[in-house]
C-alpha cells in the first residue's frame, strides 16, 4: 500500500468505525469488547484489499462485512447459550425491567438474526429497502416482508407485555 | 409515535455511548501484520505434513489474541521481562508444536520427542510457573496422539506414552479430566454422571463456599453429543455469557464427544488479575479453558 493509500484507510477508519460499531452491537447483541473485535476483524479484512476497494463505495462494502459477521457471530453464540441453559448455582436471576425502552430492545433481540438484522439497516442506519436487500443479499420483497413481519412480532409481544393493544 | 421511530429511538439510545477507540487503525493493521504472519506459518505447516493427521478445525468466536495463541506465531507474552529470569508457561497439554511456539516466544530452548509434532503435552521439566534464566532448555513428555480413530493416528516411533498416575478425582463416569488449574476441589454432591450420555462436573478453588463453583465441565457423548453437533456446526467455540460474565468453550475433538467448559465469572475475573492486564488476560481464560477441554479423555 502506498503512503496515500495508508492515509486515505485512516481516514475512512476515523469516518466509519464508530457507525460500523454501532451496527455490529445492534445486530449481534454483543459485547463492547466482542463488537470492537468484530468491527477489527472487519476492518481488516478491508485494509487487506484497500487499494481496489476505496475507490468503489468502501462504506457499504464495510457494512455488509460487518452484518455477516455480525449475523454469524450471533447465531454460533446462541448456540452455546442453549446448551448453557443449565444455570449453575449461585446464579442470581435478574429482574425483568419492564421500561419501554428496554422491553423493545429485548423483543428485538429475540427476533431471528436476519430479521433483526433488517430492522436495524432500515430503521437505524436509515437504509432504503434496496440498500437493505443488496446489503443482505437479498430480494427487495424479502426486505419489505421481513420487516414487516419483524415489527408485527414485536407489536404483538409489546401488546401481550403491557396488555394493551398495538 | 410509530413502532418503528420508537425502535430507532431505542436503537439510537442504545448505542449512543458506543465510540471506536482511537487506536482502532492501529490495532487493525497489527491484526493484519500477525494475520500475515499466520497464513505463512499454516503454509510451512501444511508443505511439512506428510502424513495425514486429524487436528481439530478451529473456528473461533472471537478471533482476537485467543487465536493468535494458538494458531499463529507466538507474541513475547508478557511473562517475560528484562531481567533475564523467566517465568516457565505451563504448556500441559498443548501440541508439542504449539508448546515449541510458547516456550520459545518466553525466551526459553525446547526439546521436543521427535516424531510426534501433533501428539499432547504430558509433562515439562522445568515444570509451569517455576522461574528459569532465560535460554534454559525445558523438555518435554508427549502423550500419544488423542485422535479419534487409531487408524488415523500414525505410528511413530518417537512417541511416548506416559504412564503418570491419574490425579484424584478427574477421572470418573468414564471421562478423564486430564488438565484442571491449581487448587481446585471437587465438588462431589454437584457431579452428575449418566453414563455413556453426560458427565457434569464442578470444581471450586479453594477457600471459596461451597454454593460457588470456579470450573464447571460436562462432556457429552453419544445421542447427547450428536445433538449438538447437530445445532453447533462448529467443532469449537469460545464464548462470554453477557448476562453474568462466565466465559465458556464449546469443543468437539471427535464425533460423539462434546465438551464444554465454563469458567464463573469470579474465576474469569481472577485469571484477568492474575494476568495482570485485561488485554492478556483474555487471552490467559481461552487458553486455559481451551487446555481443560483438550485435556478430556473417553476411558471406556
Amino acid at each position: 500500500m502506498t503512503d496515500e493509500d495508508e492515509a486515505t484507510f485512516d481516514e475512512f477508519v476515523a469516518a466509519r468505525s464508530t457507525a460500523l460499531l454501532r451496527t455490529a452491537a445492534l445486530v449481534c447483541g454483543a459485547s463492547r469488547h466482542d463488537a470492537e473485535d468484530l468491527v477489527q476483524n472487519a476492518l481488516e479484512r478491508i485494509y487487506r484489499h484497500w487499494g481496489r476497494i476505496q475507490h468503489d463505495n468502501p462504506e457499504a462494502y464495510a457494512r455488509k462485512v460487518v452484518v455477516n459477521l455480525a449475523i454469524n457471530l450471533y447465531r454460533r453464540r446462541r448456540v452455546i447459550q442453549e446448551i448453557t441453559f443449565a444455570r449453575p448455582p449461585d446464579t442470581l436471576v435478574h429482574s425483568p425491567n419492564l421500561e419501554l425502552r428496554d422491553a423493545l430492545l429485548g423483543e428485538l433481540r429475540r427476533l431471528p438474526v436476519r430479521m433483526r438484522a433488517v430492522l436495524v439497516l432500515r430503521y437505524w442506519e436509515d437504509l432504503s429497502e434496496a440498500e437493505t436487500a443488496m446489503l443482505m443479499g437479498c430480494s427487495v420483497g424479502t426486505v419489505k416482508s421481513q420487516a414487516a413481519r419483524g415489527l408485527a412480532r414485536i407489536r404483538e409481544r409489546m401488546g401481550t407485555l403491557e396488555g394493551v393493544g398495538g | 409515535m410509530r413502532l418503528e421511530e420508537e425502535l430507532a429511538e431505542a436503537m439510537r439510545a442504545q448505542v449512543e455511548g458506543v465510540r471506536a477507540p482511537s487506536a482502532m487503525g492501529a490495532m487493525v493493521r497489527h491484526r493484519h501484520r500477525v494475520r500475515k504472519m499466520r497464513v505463512r506459518t499454516a503454509g510451512v505447516v501444511l508443505a511439512t505434513v506428510t502424513v495425514a493427521v486429524v487436528i481439530p478445525a478451529c473456528l473461533p468466536m472471537r478471533s482476537g489474541p485467543a487465536v493468535d495463541i494458538e494458531a499463529g506465531p507466538v507474541a513475547a507474552p508478557a511473562w517475560v521481562n528484562t531481567s533475564g529470569k523467566v517465568e516457565v508457561p505451563s504448556v500441559i497439554s498443548l501440541t508439542g508444536e504449539r508448546a515449541k511456539a510458547v516456550l520459545e516466544a518466553a525466551g526459553l530452548k525446547v526439546v521436543v520427542p521427535e516424531g510426534s509434532r501433533y501428539s499432547r503435552v504430558t509433562g515439562q521439566v522445568p515444570d509451569g510457573g517455576q522461574p528459569a534464566p532465560t535460554g534454559t532448555t525445558v523438555s518435554l513428555t508427549l502423550a500419544a496422539e488423542l485422535g479419534p480413530s487409531p487408524s488415523s493416528v500414525p505410528t511413530e516411533k518417537g512417541t511416548r506414552s506416559t504412564s503418570k498416575e491419574p490425579e484424584d478425582r478427574r477421572e470418573f463416569g468414564g471421562v478423564r479430566f486430564g488438565y484442571l488449574p491449581k487448587n481446585l476441589i471437587w465438588m462431589k454432591s454437584m457431579t452428575k454422571v449418566v453414563p455413556g450420555e453426560t458427565v457434569n462436573a464442578f470444581w471450586r478453588e479453594k477457600g471459596l463456599p461451597s454454593s460457588s463453583y470456579s470450573v464447571w465441565v460436562m462432556v457429552y457423548q453419544g445421542e447427547a453429543a450428536k445433538r449438538i453437533e447437530a445445532v453447533a456446526g462448529a467443532r469449537y467455540a469460545v464464548a462470554t455469557n453477557d448476562a453474568d460474565g462466565a466465559s465458556t468453550i464449546l469443543y468437539a475433538p471427535s464425533s460423539g464427544l462434546v465438551v464444554r467448559v465454563q469458567l464463573s465469572a469470579e474465576y474469569v475475573a481472577k485469571l484477568s488479575r492474575d494476568a495482570g492486564g485485561t488485554e492478556f488476560g483474555e487471552t490467559v481464560i481461552v487458553l486455559e479453558l481451551r487446555r481443560i477441554a483438550n485435556a478430556v479423555t473417553v476411558t471406556r
